[in-house]
C-alpha cells in the first residue's frame, strides 16, 4: 500500500516538523553496512599492498624471480644442491613478505593475473584466504612447469602456514613496505648473502 | 584525543554494536603504520559505520 493512499492531510503541527522520509542509507540493512564499511577499508588496504609490492615487483626481472624464490625457500637450487647460510636464508623465508612476494609474482608471471592485488587486498575483510587462492591457483601451474614435488610441498606448506593469521597479514604488510629490496641483486636468483650475515 | 584513540574508541563502540572483533582488531593493529590519508579514509569509513548502525 503506497503513503498516498492512506489520504492523509497533515496537521499544522506536521508541517513544522523535518521530513520524516527516511533517507536510503537508513534503510539499509546492519549486514549491507557493514559490508559497504568491508568493501571501502579493502579498497585501502588494497592499493597499500599495491604500491608497495607493484615497486619491488619492477625491479625484479621475468620468472626467473619466481624459481629463484622457490630455492630460496627450499634453501637449494633446483637440482637438489644446497645453498650456502641455509640458516640465514631461512630466517629470511620466516619473514612473511618473501612469501607473499613469492605467492604474488607467481601469479603474475604464471598466471598472468594482474590484478592479485585485489584479490589479496579484499581478504582483510573477507577472512584472510589469500593463502588458499595462492596455493590453489599457483602451485598446479609451477608443477606443470616442471618444478619438484618436494618444492612445491614445501612452498605450500608455508603458504598454508599463513592462512588465517592475522598476525601473519600484519606482518606480510609490515614487511612489503619495509623489506630491504637491496638484499637482493638485479637478479633475484643471485641472494647477497652479504646482507644477510650483515643482520645476523 | 588522538587518530589512534579516536579510531580506537569508534572500534570498542562497533564491537559493541556487534561488529567482527577479530577484524576490528587488525585494523586497530594496522592503524598507526598508515599514512596520514590512509588513517582518514579508514576513520571515515569505521565513522560513517558507526553512525548507520547507531540508529538500529
Amino acid at each position: 500500500m503506497s503513503f498516498e493512499s492512506y489520504n492523509i492531510t497533515p496537521s499544522h503541527d506536521d508541517e513544522n516538523r523535518p521530513e520524516q522520509i527516511p533517507d536510503q542509507e537508513s534503510l539499509d540493512t546492519k549486514e549491507e553496512i557493514i559490508e559497504e564499511r568491508q568493501n571501502k577499508t579493502a579498497a585501502v588496504l588494497s592499493k597499500i599492498l599495491e604500491s608497495s609490492l607493484a615497486q619491488k615487483a619492477s625491479k625484479i626481472p621475468g620468472p626467473s624471480a619466481v624459481v629463484g624464490g622457490l630455492e630460496l625457500v627450499l634453501g637449494r637450487h633446483a637440482d637438489g644442491e644446497e645453498l650456502s647460510g641455509l640458516g640465514k636464508i631461512t630466517r629470511i623465508i620466516e619473514s612473511a613478505a618473501l612469501v607473499y612476494v613469492l605467492a604474488d609474482l607467481s601469479a603474475k608471471y604464471f598466471l598472468g593475473l594482474d590484478n592479485t592485488y585485489v584479490d589479496i587486498g579484499a581478504i582483510g575483510a573477507k577472512g584472510l584466504g589469500w593463502a588458499s587462492f595462492a596455493a590453489q591457483k599457483i602451485m598446479p601451474k609451477i608443477q606443470e612447469l616442471g618444478v619438484k614435488d618436494f618444492t612445491l610441498a614445501q612452498v605450500a606448506g608455508l603458504i598454508q602456514e599463513a592462512k588465517g593469521s592475522k598476525e601473519l597479514l600484519m606482518a606480510m604488510l609490515s614487511e612489503a613496505r619495509n623489506f630491504p629490496s637491496d638484499l637482493f641483486d638485479s637478479d633475484f636468483i643471485s641472494l647477497n648473502l652479504s646482507k644477510i650475515n650483515e643482520s645476523d | 584525543m588522538n587518530q589512534t584513540e579516536k579510531f580506537k574508541s569508534i572500534l570498542d563502540e562497533l564491537i559493541k554494536l556487534g561488529e567482527n572483533s577479530q577484524e576490528l582488531n587488525f585494523w586497530l593493529a594496522l592503524f598507526p603504520h598508515l599514512s596520514e590519508s590512509e588513517q582518514q579514509e579508514i576513520l571515515s569509513a569505521f565513522t560513517k559505520e558507526f553512525e548507520r548502525l547507531s540508529h538500529f
